[in-house]
């Protein structure tokens, strides 16, 4: 469905073809940010089948507020956004739904899918470190997906959730200092 | 590189304000994660049905309205005809006649509900 003559397309050419009506440009902007959007949607909701859900649906969002897009952001910290809001409502959704009904408190909905690795040391670290994720609060989970998964600067990481560098630097450190000990756990 | 190697160097990067791009690329090789294959076909695939979606809704919706003013519309005839009946039967429209015992005695009704 990607058509080739969009690839290497700038974001913005992408963007108008879009809004002009051209389906394979937007097939090729999903196939550029697929990987960015998989790496928040599971960093924080775990490897799921309910994580290929909320990254199409991140997708079709993305798909009709294309013509609110005024670039004056990158195309990637729209997506961004998109993806990390409609996450942290998933996870909200999540929360109301197992104190209403489970009264677990709890998300672990997630799965990691090991039984085709071959390399099953990786496979290990895989489990531990997406465990480790899970057990985060979802407001530290967040950062360290932002700041550690993604690679976004504290600066950026502040601008796509919204708030103040401060917060995002104390967060950072307490969820940093959580992980490290999970971690050190399973050494 | 080494697995351990990797973890070990994420449980490292813990200590400090982590490096943005090695930190990215050590639990990217960790976790690469990404959708399954045919991601961007399925998405596609919701447009469109989205699509039909809102247009099936929207069918729904209509035809459910015209059925409901039908039958509100016959309901309504039915109870104007019914009163117009009652009123040339019976010459008025009092509670009684509309309950059919207009032209009952009180003391009838008690026989018929006693059998007395």
């Amino acid at each position: 469905m990607v058509n080739e003559s969009h690839k290497g397309s700038e974001d913005e050419v992408l963007v108008k073809a879009v809004l002009n009506g051209d389906k394979s440009a937007f097939s090729e902007i999903v196939s550029r940010y697929r990987r960015m959007v998989a790496r928040t949607v599971k960093g924080m909701l775990g490897d799921t089948v309910f994580s290929e859900d909320i990254g199409q649906e991140v997708f079709i969002k993305l798909y009709h507020s294309l013509s609110g897009f005024r670039g004056e952001a990158r195309l990637s910290t729209y997506i961004q956004k998109i993806a990390v809001n409609m996450t942290l409502n998933e996870i909200k959704r999540r929360k109301r739904f197992f104190s209403t009904f489970i009264h677990k408190g709890n998300d672990e909905l997630y799965e990691v899918d090991i039984a085709d690795e071959n390399n099953t040391e990786r496979a290990e670290t895989r489990e531990i470190v997406s465990k480790a994720l899970m057990t985060l609060d979802p407001k530290f989970r967040v950062i360290v997906t932002m700041r550690m998964l993604q690679g976004y600067s504290t600066k950026e990481t502040a601008e796509i959730l919204n708030l103040p560098l401060g917060t995002v630097l104390s967060r950072l450190s307490r969820a940093q200092e959580q992980l490290k000990e999970i971690l050190k756990n399973y050494e | 590189m080494k697995s351990s190697e990797i973890k070990k160097r994420i449980i490292g990067s813990l200590d400090k304000e982590p490096d943005n791009e090695q930190s990215a690329a050590d639990m990217q090789e960790v976790l690469a994660w990404d959708f399954s294959e045919g991601f961007e076909e399925r998405v596609l695939a919701g447009l469109s049905n989205e699509g039909s979606e809102v247009k099936h809704e929207y069918e729904f919706n209509h035809n459910l309205n015209l059925v409901f003013y039908r039958v509100a519309l016959t309901a309504a005839a039915a109870i104007i005809f019914l009163m117009l009946s009652i009123f040339l039967k019976e010459g008025s429209l009092s509670f009684d006649s509309l309950l059919g015992m207009s032209d009952g005695y009180s003391e009838s009704i008690v026989c018929l509900l006693t059998g007395n």
